[in-house]
């Protein structure tokens, strides 16, 4: 057989398997929103680093804020707290909550670790260099951005996705809920990725 | 002088273009194999169909939170329970004139700048009734502009309509 005529075969093999695989893949429904968004990251806590890859055994609830948050980021956290609070102990000890600020400047890693163990007393909280916090946190399919105030004393507030992100133990995003969300949903979630 | 190398007769017998070919159609190839192998991202994206969103006229943020659009599925209704305020779960509800959608959802992304993924699916209540919970998860203190984008699917098409509107 002619070389070109082995070549013709094999670009005939192939576009038969694309056609399979596109066809396949045309309609199929993703297991987790983690197919798309989240991934492995890291941030720097006041005793260290978290690193999501270290946290396998356990379900991760991500939160993106900041301390000087008013209201949004306390009472999230604070429903998040109370909702863990209330799960058996058993449940309770495979799931780790994390708060990221994306205010670095502001937030300091002794006040951030203070600011997150009220909430929890689990309850870690880190921050990062903002070159590091602007390509995490897309990645989660978040954002933020800073909001000059000039007649306010606060200075600046930061805009910021308000969003519980669900890592399940596999360190895929599994789910996320929304503000709204949290209270009557939280506990539920946890329960189907947590074992009894 | 001693041979050192023998050359195969089939290299001798390839001329430059022959060659030329055969390594560009090999490196298609290993590109796709290296793709398939790596389930890559990129792949998927390529054999995503593509949809050119239309712009429409549609203001949900104004009673009575209703608007009607014309799509090639014919006239599209598309009604919120209420205005859409920034942490507030609210419903939309889209009304087709004929058991026209296989899917449907919408996503709310920033006019000016990125701001998140925010995307809603809507479930299917009554033959030509699909209706999706949502709620802009942004905390802010400034009115913010987006772009709505509404992607129908027929079973054979893709279609896509946006519209701006203005959230507090």
């Amino acid at each position: 057989m002619k070389s070109s005529k082995i070549f013709t075969f094999f670009v005939l093999i192939i576009a038969m398997f694309l056609g399979v695989f596109s066809y396949l893949n045309f309609n199929k429904t993703p297991a987790s929103i983690g197919d798309q968004l989240g991934g492995d990251f890291s941030v720097t806590l006041e005793d260290g680093q978290f690193k999501l890859e270290d946290y396998r055994d356990k379900v991760v609830l991500l939160y993106f804020g900041y301390a000087s948050c008013p209201d949004v980021c306390p009472t999230a956290l604070a429903l998040t707290g109370n909702i863990l609070k209330k799960l058996p102990q058993a449940i309770a000890a495979q799931i780790q909550p994390l708060f990221i600020s994306v205010d670095p400047d502001r937030d300091d890693l002794k006040k951030l670790t203070l600011y997150g163990h009220y909430f929890h007393p689990n309850m870690l909280a880190g921050t990062d260099t903002k070159e590091k916090l602007a390509k995490l946190v897309p990645k989660y399919g978040a954002f933020y951005s800073i909001n000059n105030q000039e007649n306010s004393a606060m200075g600046y507030s930061v805009d910021h996705t308000s969003r519980l992100y669900i890592i399940d133990k596999n360190g895929k995003l599994a789910d996320t809920l929304s503000h709204a969300d949290i209270q009557p949903n939280l506990a539920n979630k946890l329960l189907l990725l947590t074992e009894k | 002088m001693k041979k050192i190398f023998v050359i195969p007769i089939f290299l001798k017998k390839l001329t430059i273009a022959k060659f030329l070919s055969h390594f560009v159609l090999s490196s298609v190839l290993l590109f796709l194999f290296l793709l398939l192998w790596l389930n890559s991202d990129d792949l998927n994206t390529l054999i995503t169909p593509k949809t050119k969103s239309m712009q429409v006229n549609c203001d949900l943020q104004a009673p009575p939170h209703h608007c009607l659009i014309e799509t090639t599925l014919g006239p599209l209704e598309i009604t919120t329970s209420s205005e859409i305020l920034s942490l507030v779960p609210f419903k939309i509800q889209l009304k087709t004139p004929v058991d026209a959608l296989s899917s449907a959802k919408i996503r709310f992304e920033g006019f000016d700048d990125y701001m998140g993924i925010n995307q809603f699916r809507f479930s299917q209540d009554t033959i030509r009734s699909w209706t999706a919970d949502g709620s802009i998860p942004i905390c802010t203190t400034k009115s913010k502009t987006w772009k709505v984008i509404v992607s129908l699917y027929n079973g054979t098409n893709y279609q896509s309509y946006w519209f701006k509107m203005k959230t507090k």
